[in-house]
């Protein structure tokens, strides 16, 4: 057989077995009489399994006395019904559900009630067989049912274990810690305090919640389920939807996360600040005046807000800023190998191509290792010192032109909205295109149009297109559909201001449906509505630095200026079908900064 | 029935119904299935057991009767995950039955278990959550890991088999040691 029996069998008993694979299983077993067996012993496993998760959840179920109190007492009343716990289960199952994707997170409930084991590994079958022994119609018992088989030797279930495993120290970068300290791989319990002095520390959730705590920093596990006590310091959370309801709680607060990534910091007043990078949280403050009700506030991505203990909670939320970014650690990978934490920030945005200049094949793009647009250099292409490994050198010289995505057309699909993103190193105020997207041309026989450009003008603003002269030594974003309109069409976004030279620049345009946005080092610096469409259609091709000298050859002209070959280094470039908020691009401004060399 | 057949059939039931369980499971594929099944079976089973032979064993002569409720669950759920023959299911019974003889009490697997659960390396631990505590399928854990679904599959195979190891010698040093 093809498939591996190992593979077949897990799929039969999750439901993803498809008519194929069923009989490649009973081909498989019927080779050899002797596999039944296997499948006998897998399945007596799988059914162990089962029960001892369902029996976890039973423990939830039957929170409290009252509630298996009142079955039994609903059998009593019904003796001609048995007793029957799969409405409380799916009612359970049901109220989880909920609880998961909307209320907020409740502190688990402890129970104080233990379950005969016998009841839950018994299972449902073994009540409603007693049921169906005890009640056959006749007189009801005058007390509840009590199947006694051998109880005395099985010990009741054990109530919550406040000592359970509910994290791993999964990283640490330079981590000096209090009293006690920890390694890598430590298990944590509920109770367990950490005291980092210094350094950053990494721990994960039993539910998969990866928090990054940087020192100093006082935090306590605690028993209620996925919750955190943070009594001074800071932190930042990534929470992936099977955590939604994660809480973080300080002296004035509880944060609770409805599937995102979020900071928080406690000062050594007890106030706390809350940053959302991505999602959603509530934020609530912790009142202990009888007078005044506890508020919260819900929080989404790009804003932050604080609760302190004089005034509560803010009002307002503040929008996030580049410091915010900078200021909470994210990841250990951020501090160990920024390169990739700012490869991996890029790629969780999808985009269609992305360029980093670093390795052989120069392009790394969200189909892991294999390049949906490769770029081909124009002339020689040379390479220099980049943000994380090496970017490309170019230079107004007509050998050394720019490097053009050629492999086939890109299509940006069924969208109205795209993004492109550069860091450039300029040698000098001239007029150099940075990235552009331009109707696929591969034989370069025709003169350049271009849907849009993010470029850099000179000090004259550009000779041959006097409106540029009003923005000298500018960041131009020039969006145009369709590109072969004329080049006084089209719709122009200027920095307002001139860029540095010598010195790395982050660079993304915009267009968001019906607006064009420029951001410069994280910081938006122009906006304007643009009611261009986007011809969805269009096969296009992605270059960065390219000469147009097919328009060089025709008109006979070659100042450098119609050239508009960039001068200097471009490095980690990405073109993204979708627009990228402020949040992420200020997050990509903070993670690239890091690689920028004195 | 009279209470002495009461506590007789109680005895069996208790003693039989992890093998069932697992019986019907190999034999439909489902979990919830094999509960809604197991739960006509005991009705079943206690509707007969006026006419078990107690001279016989009783987990078979319960199997017979599971796989009557088994061929109506077939004929029921044509699309059902993996349809097997009389001949198949009479050798899964087999195979079930002779499993029973050398395994603890039910409770003492999922001590076992629980147990064995605990000594999982974080990963593999996450992994058996993300299956039975969130009920994803293996596909959905692939989507949010990163890796295949045949890959998540080998994988929770591998674990499982780790558990069985882990619980047999659990098993053996408990009769070893007299329990």
């Amino acid at each position: 057989m093809e498939r591996d029996p190992a593979e077949l069998i897990e799929a039969y008993f999750s439901g993803e077995l498809d008519a194929a694979g069923a009989s490649a299983l009973r081909a498989w077993l019927r080779e050899d009489p002797s596999r039944f067996e296997r499948l006998a012993s897998e399945s007596r496993l799988e059914a162990a399994l089962n029960k001892v998760y369902q029996a976890r959840r039973l423990q939830g179920v039957f929170d409290s006395v009252d509630v298996l109190d009142e079955l039994l007492r609903d059998a009593e009343a019904h003796p001609t019904e048995p007793v029957d716990i799969t409405d409380a289960l799916e009612r359970d199952r049901r109220e989880r559900a909920q609880k998961r994707t909307q209320a907020p997170h409740d502190i688990s409930r402890r129970t104080d009630f233990v379950i005969p084991k016998w009841v839950v590994y018994g299972g449902v079958a073994a009540l409603f067989i007693a049921a169906v022994i005890f009640w056959p119609g006749s007189q009801p018992p005058a007390t509840p049912p009590v199947v006694d088989n051998n109880a005395n030797t099985h010990q009741p279930a054990p109530p919550l274990n406040s000592a359970r495993q509910v994290a791993t120290l999964t990283a640490q970068h330079d981590a000096r810690w209090g009293t006690p300290s920890f390694s890598v791989g430590d298990g944590l319990r509920a109770g367990q305090r950490l005291t980092l002095d210094a350094g950053l520390a990494e721990i994960t959730t039993e539910r998969g919640t990866v928090v990054v705590l940087q020192g100093p920093c006082t935090l306590r596990l605690t028993e209620a389920d996925d919750t955190l006590y943070l009594q001074r310091g800071r932190l930042a959370a990534d929470v992936p939807p099977s955590a939604v309801g994660f809480t973080v709680e300080t002296p004035t607060a509880r944060v609770v996360d409805y599937g995102t990534q979020f900071g928080v910091e406690v000062d050594n007043t007890g106030a706390t600040e809350t940053a959302v990078f991505e999602g959603e949280v509530e934020l609530g403050e912790l009142s202990s005046d009888a007078d005044r009700p506890a508020r919260s506030i819900r929080l989404t991505a790009g804003w932050s807000s604080s609760v302190n203990k004089e005034d509560g909670l803010r009002r307002e939320p503040v929008a996030l800023t580049g410091q915010d970014h900078a200021r909470f650690v994210r990841s250990i990978e951020q501090v160990q190998d920024p390169g990739l934490a700012y490869q991996n920030a890029v790629l969780k945005s999808k985009p269609l191509v992305y360029w980093r200049f670093d390795g052989e094949t120069d392009h790394v793009t969200n189909e892991a290792g294999q390049a949906r647009w490769a770029g081909k250099p124009i002339g020689r292409v040379a390479k220099g010192e980049g943000l994380f490994g090496s970017a490309v050198e170019l230079s107004s010289q007509a050998e050394t032109i720019g490097v053009v995505g050629t492999d086939s057309p890109i299509h940006l699909g069924q969208t109205d909205a795209y993004t492109l993103e550069a860091w450039c190193l300029a040698k000098s105020h001239h007029w150099g295109r940075v990235v552009g997207l331009a109707p696929f041309n591969p034989e370069r026989t025709k003169k350049i149009t271009y849907l849009a450009i993010v470029e850099l003008l000179n000090k004259e603003g550009g000779i041959t297109l006097p409106f540029l002269q009003d923005h000298p030594s500018q960041a131009r974003f020039l969006h145009r559909n369709p590109p072969e309109a004329d080049t006084s069409k089209g719709a122009n976004l200027f920095s307002g201001k001139e860029y540095p030279v010598n010195q790395w620049v982050h660079i993304v345009a915009v267009k968001d449906h019906g607006v064009m946005r420029l951001y410069i080092d994280g910081q938006l610096v122009g906006e304007q509505e643009d009611s261009q469409g986007l011809d969805k259609d269009l096969p296009l091709e992605f270059s960065i630095g390219f000469s147009d000298t097919a328009h060089k050859a025709e008109s006979g002209i070659t100042p450098d200026y119609y050239l508009r070959s960039f001068h200097g280094r471009i490095d980690e470039v990405a073109l993204y079908n979708t627009a990228l908020p402020l949040e992420t691009i200020q997050h990509h401004f903070t993670l690239g900064r890091t690689g920028i060399k004195n | 029935m009279n209470p002495d057949n009461r506590s007789q059939l109680t005895t069996h039931w208790m003693q039989a119904q992890s093998a069932l369980q697992a019986y019907i499971l190999s034999s439909v594929g489902n979990f919830a299935d094999s509960e809604d099944i197991l739960q006509q079976v005991a009705l079943d089973v206690s509707a007969s057991f006026e006419r078990y032979d107690p001279g016989r064993p009783f987990i078979p002569w319960a199997m017979q009767i599971a796989k009557r409720r088994i061929a109506d669950f077939y004929r029921k759920n044509k699309n059902a995950a993996c349809l097997f023959e009389e001949t198949d299911l009479e050798l899964l019974a087999q195979a079930h039955a002779r499993l029973s003889k050398n395994e603890g009490t039910s409770g003492e697997v999922a001590d076992l278990l629980e147990s064995c659960l605990d000594r999982l390396p974080e990963k593999s631990r996450r992994l058996v959550d993300l299956r039975y505590r969130d009920g994803l399928k293996p596909a959905e854990i692939a989507h949010t890991t990163g890796r295949s679904g045949g890959a998540i599959r080998v994988a929770l195979n591998k674990i499982r088999n780790a558990l069985g190891r882990c619980i047999r010698s659990g098993t053996e040093r408990g009769h070893a040691r007299g329990a």
